[in-house]
């Protein structure tokens, strides 16, 4: 094989969360994939790969093609052409992985879970490794080794972070690299400086005195820059302009420093200190209280308190009627004994209308032939690893068949899109029943209806809308994107489409839904999740130096891999932010959904620097859907943003 | 174990005689026809009967050795349904090759191919190469279009053109290995020198989306 094997470390395991976990409860035991970590050299340079136990010994048997991160082993069979050997390595060659030295870009060592170290590898294509746990530890030692073949640099704002240092030939490239004043791409440092020099200057000042996070706020018009230090709105006439009296201004008591690990780390604070946010239990079936006619008395609270912590899952079957107006919140037993009634009712018609189209007929009517085949493909592929949907012939695939062909009939102008599956599956699952799957199934279309339709419109205005948060909250980050063409923000298309269903697992997504059908605290808190989420992985996209196609990658594989007690709790704590601040420009209020009046602009104004704390609360209680938070504490926190792991 | 072919991305660290060449290639077709499917076979080996639908797109690299060159494919996978058609040209824009496939048991995947390639002839770069897959080659007893009609129809539009399989792997490292060898790999020394300057984690891919608007690799 012309390999040598330099080094390697034994008793690291790669851990499998198992996919789907049918009920909330503990968190399942993930599976662990033993093997070991291999430092190799063949013709073409040194390269790492993680080799599972029971792959020691497999030689490819007729050629074998070694790319990126897997091994394909094919074999020539003289009868029956090119046929894979593999099926039955396939299991454990997925987590065979290996990459060239050259395509390092970065190693975190985090501690997981129980304090177990472990190394995650990410990779200039935007590819992130599993998490290798070293169980026995070495995990430091192993990148001590690393390092005799990299020069690592360890990442200024995350001390858990080195990413790779690159050798590079050209004398003032390497100067400059090597005094780190510009992070982005060496070519453009003479272009942006010449560009922008305001920001360019801050941006090098910032990399002496280590760093000076935040200081550039998106310029409001062409003419002038508005500066946020603490409270204080600082407006440049334009950039260029006296360059001492602006780092006087910002080197100010309005910014502190915390030491942290070696480096002084400035912090500009301009939205408040991150407020932390707690989030509560499960609604349970004590919390529900019902008068005397079966009306559920307090469905407000009820509702704060999902939004809080959710619902435990033998009462979702329950709530979501409700959250998915099915049912009204304020319906008695009777009324609702009714409804259900005149529910089944309109189903079955509307599943007859279609289920009696002859084959002739369905001949001469293309288009409910072409959704039925659309319908019937996309069933065959959704969820087919939950248990629910798991074995052939299986009778919920015929149910979510034709549950998505009654709904084209009662929504006929829409009719069925690539999405819509994915939505109605833990619907299924938590309902078990056609009749209340298909109408909770409406009811949540109802609500996202607008992202299928043809012309995308409500897909992008969303998008341009996340855009314009994420300069608000992080311009810095906001502008490394336009830089790398992502500024349409499409690797977050599934995000929104789907309402982050391929990104979590099926307890996490009911979860997620049910807080997000709350309507709470605030319009489009989706995007605040968004945001959330973009925030905790930006380091990774800036400091790997992420590009368009690396970016949409990274995004998608973060897939399984994202927090969602933490990200929640971020994302309130983003609102809160949002709350709290008076300078907020219009076009952020008019996106959470808060009043832009003059009126209220005096309300704010006089509320939300306190909020939430108790004396403000009735006056913010006016302003917006904040409303509900009236009963809700929150502990202020000195917390800065962390790295999901 | 006869020869194994060894790749990489190149560029960097390692002292290598190969050079690397760099392109960027978008799957367009049908929903449902196994554009997902042949991916994951060519990027991972792996195959699976139930491979969800692509919600947006996705984007994968794989390298393939072509005698002293190593060309590595920056994969573009696009979600098939007609609905998200209108965000097929961003990710076409400025690819080299393009894979259009259809599904060899279902007729209406292969007019819909036909309109791609039209579109992909009017729209996109000039000189992009097209291949046209006919895949799901392992459901041979229920074909509906026929290996002749399509062959006609890819030798009258100068596409490459062959039947495969996502499932049995058929044909499908040879698909992607003959449009590497159809890319026009033009001789590189100074653009070498220049960008393998650049591989510090620089997005060479991202920077090519503006660049490319014609041909060529961008090779290392």
């Amino acid at each position: 094989m012309n390999e040598h094997l330099l080094f390697e470390k034994k008793e690291i395991y790669i851990h499998e969360q198992p996919k789907e976990e049918l009920i909330n409860g503990p968190l399942i035991e993930p599976e662990k994939i033993g093997g070991r970590l291999q430092i190799l050299k063949n013709k073409n340079g040194s390269f790492l790969r993680f080799l599972p136990y029971g792959l020691e010994n497999v030689v490819s048997d007729d050629w074998a093609f070694v790319v990126n991160n897997s091994v394909l082993t094919y074999s020539k069979d003289s009868n029956s052409g090119e046929s894979c050997t593999f099926e039955n390595k396939q299991n454990l060659n997925k987590y065979k992985h290996q990459f060239e030295f050259n395509e390092l870009s970065s190693v975190r060592r985090i501690y997981q879970g129980y304090g177990i170290p472990c190394l995650v590898f990410m990779l200039t294509d935007g590819r992130t490794l599993p998490n290798l746990y070293f169980y026995k530890g070495g995990s430091k030692e192993f990148l001590q080794e690393l390092s005799s073949y990299f020069v690592f640099k360890k990442d200024v704002t995350d001390p858990r972070l080195w990413y790779v240092q690159r050798q590079n030939s050209e004398q003032f490239k390497q100067s400059l690299y090597e005094l780190s004043l510009f992070n982005e791409q060496r070519e453009n440092v003479m272009k942006k400086f010449l560009n922008e020099p305001v920001q360019s200057t801050l941006l090098g000042f910032s990399k002496v005195t280590n760093i000076l996070r935040d200081v550039i706020k998106p310029s409001e018009s062409a003419s002038k820059s508005q500066f946020y230090v603490n409270d204080f709105k600082l407006d440049i006439p334009n950039p260029g302009d006296d360059m001492s009296d602006l780092m006087d201004s910002l080197v100010s008591d309005n910014i502190h420093s915390v030491p942290n690990d070696g480096y002084e780390m400035v912090t500009k604070v301009d939205l408040g200190p991150m407020p932390t946010v707690d989030r509560g239990p499960p609604v349970q079936k004590e919390d529900l209280i019902f008068d005397k006619e079966g009306r559920l008395f307090n469905h407000e609270r009820i509702k704060q308190m999902i939004f809080r912590g959710g619902i435990q899952n033998e009462l979702r079957i329950t709530l979501w009627k409700f959250l998915l107006n099915y049912y009204e919140w304020d319906s008695t037993a009777k009324s609702r004994e009714q409804k259900r009634k005149i529910r089944v009712e309109d189903y079955f018609r509307m599943k007859l209308q279609w289920k009696s189209i002859s084959d002739e007929q369905k001949n001469k009517f293309s288009l409910i032939k072409e959704r039925e085949n659309l319908i019937e493909k996309d069933v065959q592929r959704t969820d087919r690893t939950h248990p629910y949907f798991e074995s052939d012939d299986n009778v919920h695939l015929v149910e979510m068949k034709d549950i998505l062909m009654t709904y084209n009939m009662f929504n006929f102008d829409l009719g069925y899109v690539q999405g819509m599956s994915d939505l109605l599956a833990p619907i299924m699952v938590i309902m078990d029943n056609e009749v209340d799957s298909f109408w909770c199934f409406a009811g949540y279309m109802d609500k996202i209806e607008s992202n299928f339709l043809m012309d995308q419109l409500n897909i992008k205005l969303q998008l341009s809308n996340l855009k314009a948060l994420l300069e608000f909250f992080d311009s810095k980050f906001s502008h490394y994107l336009e830089k790398n063409e992502s500024s349409n923000m499409y690797f977050c298309f599934r995000w929104i489409l789907i309402l982050f269903k391929r990104e979590f697992s099926f307890p996490d997504i009911n979860r997620l839904w049910e807080v997000l059908w709350t309507d709470s605290p605030c319009k489009n808190f989706h995007l605040l999740i968004c945001i959330s989420i973009l925030l905790m992985k930006k380091d990774d996209i800036m400091t790997n130096n992420y590009g368009f196609n690396e970016i949409l990658k990274f995004i998608n594989d973060l897939s399984g891999r994202i927090d969602l007690e933490k990200t929640l709790k971020h994302a309130e704590g983003l609102f809160l932010q949002l709350q709290n601040f008076k300078n907020v420009p219009n076009n952020i209020y008019e996106i959470i959904g808060f009043p832009v009046t003059e009126k209220n602009e005096e309300l704010i104004d006089e509320s939300r620097l306190l909020i939430p704390r108790s004396s403000s609360r009735e006056s913010s209680a006016k302003l917006s859907p904040s409303s509900s938070f009236k009963s809700l504490s929150f502990k202020k926190d000195d917390d800065s943003v962390e790295v999901l792991n | 174990m006869s020869s194994q072919t060894r790749s990489g991305s190149g560029g960097g660290g390692t002292a290598s005689a190969s050079r690397t060449c760099q392109f960027k290639l978008v799957l367009l077709g049908e929903s449902s026809v196994g554009k997902s499917s042949l991916v994951l076979r060519f990027v991972k080996g792996q195959f699976h009967e139930f491979q969800e639908s692509t919600i947006g797109a996705a984007f994968l690299t794989q390298t393939v050795q072509i005698d002293d060159t190593t060309v590595k494919f920056e994969i573009w996978d696009t979600a098939g349904q007609e609905r998200y058609h209108s965000l097929a040209p961003m990710y076409y824009r400025g690819a080299q090759a393009a894979i259009v496939v259809y599904d060899i048991s279902n007729k209406e995947s292969f007019h819909k191919a036909q309109t791609w390639v039209k579109e992909l002839q009017r729209q996109a770069s000039p000189n992009i190469v097209i291949a046209l897959a006919g895949n799901k080659l392992d459901l041979a007893n229920k074909r509906a279009v026929s290996y002749e009609e399509a062959k006609q129809y890819a030798d009258e539009h100068s596409l490459l053109f062959m039947e495969t399989s996502a499932k049995t792997a058929a044909n499908v490292m040879d698909i992607f290995t003959s449009i590497a060898k159809k890319l026009p790999k033009s001789d590189v020394n100074e653009q070498a020198s220049r960008q393998s300057q650049n591989r510090s984690g620089v997005n060479v891919g991202g920077a090519n989306q503006n660049q490319q608007g014609t041909s060529g690799c961008a090779c290392k």
